[in-house]
């Protein structure tokens, strides 16, 4: 059980988080809100993490019935150890399990997440969505009383999320999504707005925004490449400026594989891709791509996905939501825009925005993506299988 | 204690244990000794020690021309060997190495300061290559190439660290617990640390004349 009572809360930058919170948790909630609207402050108070590891003020009740295991935002932060069985197994081994526990539950975990042929994999070579899938499966074989997950399911492939919200809806599990689909299947829905607990409101239906696409700038024909194996054969694609391309399928499957294709980091085994004019590309993991002192040295397209108010920011201070805002952005700066998961942390109103940027702009833009209601949206879905 | 399910490669505790035997010997800067020590290690793990073999060719060649220059000829094997004693710790996983020195007696704190330190330099080899993956794709010249990727990888390592942390504090890992998982030695295990005696004992036993 959890439970807050008046709970306030300042970042050490004097940025007020929470706003009198109070709560009583008790089974399975979803915590729904808008980017910034305290959400994952909200779940960083169960573990203590705020205010112990994060500084700034505090008050007001938080009182915890168990042990909390809580998932960040960005899986490729969240594991520790340099092999899937060994990221699983340590929380059990420092949790006083023996090795027998361990190794049984470990496996037990891996069978119902599907990721047993994971479990050998060092956690370097897994994709992101695989990194993601490692985490929760961390967590589910944790024995934490309670869960609280900050958008776990973000790189997921919804089927894959699904299957995993119903092994961890069984339990006190606290997760926070952007994704509404998600709170069927949990007890209790909590909405935060603006650092407070609000109605549930639904939010705006994604605008799909069709554009008029021009002449063909990216053509990838007949591609093969993989790694150890082929992941793609004979793959092609063709891209005109204006259009918006969704790739979707399943995790592993080659999206970012394919994105990093076209920008030239990696060579097709055979086939040819050609593309006109430069290359903006934003991955998963936003921080690649920020390397400066400001947010307003990064790049000159924040007035257009209304983000001046971190203008003056160091890039690196913002939130994962944030920072992947930022890093988008700045790959727009370019011709052909190659973006990984870039509704990953964000509401329906950016998703919204970037659609229609993208549009105005007449960017040609590849998105690989498992946000389906942001693929509807786009020009043309490929599916890699 | 009992095993966990690990992957090939020799058992950390052998690994530790050998590599400070074989070091002992090399030191007595005898060439046979360290071709001894550089075959036993290219018999152990031949792709491991090769490729790091190659990876410090950078510093390797320039010690070799000095050495031939400026004197020091027959003290080259023990470098080689040296690099090769290492080549048997690089391919430990930190978390292994981490029990491994626990199962030793070393204090849990330092035992996990170290391997989580080597996990970092591991995250951060592979940060290094994706960002410059990126770098490369943007036609910069020489200076702003090297210039973007130590801002990025400064400001990386900085991230990496407090997140490294946060997991740790999030998951209620103890760092004063000592957790000994170490895998059970195998043949190859039992073959490498009664080489890497026996080159102790030729060492001595040559050396005092028996």
């Amino acid at each position: 059980m959890i439970y807050l009572d008046d709970v306030w809360y300042e970042y050490p930058n004097g940025v007020l988080g929470l706003k009198g919170v109070s709560l009583r948790i008790e089974g399975s909630s979803f915590v729904g809100g808008s980017t910034g609207s305290g959400k994952s402050t909200l779940l960083r108070t169960f573990n203590g993490l705020i205010p112990k590891f994060y500084g700034g003020k505090m008050r007001g009740t938080v009182r915890v019935e168990g042990k909390v295991f809580f998932i960040g935002q960005n899986a490729e932060e969240q594991i520790i150890t340099s092999r899937v069985y060994d990221e699983m197994a340590l929380p059990l081994l420092h949790g006083g399990y023996g090795i027998e526990e361990v190794d049984k539950r470990v496996k037990d975990v891996a069978r119902s997440c599907g990721m047993e042929d994971l479990l050998e994999m060092e956690t370097s070579k897994l994709s992101d969505g695989q990194k993601q899938l490692v985490v929760i499966a961390t967590a589910l074989a944790s024995g934490s009383d309670i869960l609280a997950l900050d958008e776990p399911f973000a790189n997921l492939h919804p089927d894959l999320a699904k299957r995993l919200i119903r092994l961890i809806s069984k339990r006190t599990v606290v997760m926070a999504e952007h994704r509404l689909e998600y709170s069927e299947f949990f007890e209790e829905v909590i909405w935060m707005e603006d650092g407070r607990v609000s109605e549930p409101k639904d939010p705006p239906e994604l605008e799909c925004v069709r554009g008029k696409p021009g002449e063909v700038v990216v053509r990838v024909k007949d591609v093969t490449f993989g790694y150890d194996r082929p992941l793609f054969e004979g793959l092609s694609l063709e891209v005109r400026r204006g259009e918006i391309v969704a790739v979707v399928g399943r995790n592993g499957v080659g999206k970012t594989t394919l994105l990093k294709l076209i920008a030239g980091i990696y060579r097709p085994w055979d086939g040819e891709i050609s593309v006109k004019g430069r290359v903006g590309i934003s991955l998963a993991f936003p921080n690649y791509h920020l390397f400066e002192k400001e947010v307003r040295r990064e790049t000159k397209m924040l007035e257009v996905f209304g983000l001046e108010s971190l203008a003056s920011r160091h890039p690196h201070s913002l939130s994962f939501g944030e920072a992947k805002r930022v890093a988008i952005a700045k790959a727009f700066e370019r011709d052909v825009v190659l973006l990984d998961e870039p509704t990953a942390g964000q509401d329906s109103e950016f998703k919204a925005r970037l659609l229609r940027v993208s549009r105005e702009l007449g960017r040609a833009v590849v998105v690989a993506t498992h946000d389906l209601e942001f693929a509807e949206c786009c020009d043309e879905i490929v599916k890699l299988r | 204690m009992r095993s966990l399910n690990y992957a090939n490669g020799f058992e950390a505790r052998t690994c530790i244990t050998s590599s400070l035997i074989l070091t002992l010997s090399v030191y007595s800067f005898r060439i046979d000794v360290a071709l001894l020590v550089i075959a036993l290690t290219l018999v152990a793990s031949p792709r491991k020690t090769l490729r790091f073999l190659s990876i410090t060719l950078p510093f390797t060649i320039p010690f070799v021309l000095a050495a031939f220059l400026l004197g020091g000829v027959r003290k080259i094997p023990t470098v080689f060997a040296l690099i090769c004693v290492g080549s048997l710790l690089i391919g430990i996983q930190p978390e292994r190495f981490g029990y491994a020195l626990m199962y030793f007696r070393i204090p849990p704190r330092f035992a996990y300061s170290i391997s989580i330190a080597v996990r970092m330099f591991h995250v951060l080899v592979e940060d290094t290559r994706r960002i410059v993956e990126l770098l490369r794709t943007e036609k910069l010249g020489r200076f702003e190439f090297v210039s973007r990727l130590l801002k990025s990888l400064s400001a990386i390592a900085v991230l990496r660290a407090i997140s490294m942390a946060e997991v740790l504090y999030s998951r209620g890992i103890d760092l004063d617990r000592r957790v000994i998982v170490c895998e059970r030695p195998k043949l190859r295990d039992y073959a490498l640390l009664l080489s890497s005696i026996s080159i102790l004992l030729y060492t001595c036993l040559t050396r005092s004349g028996l």
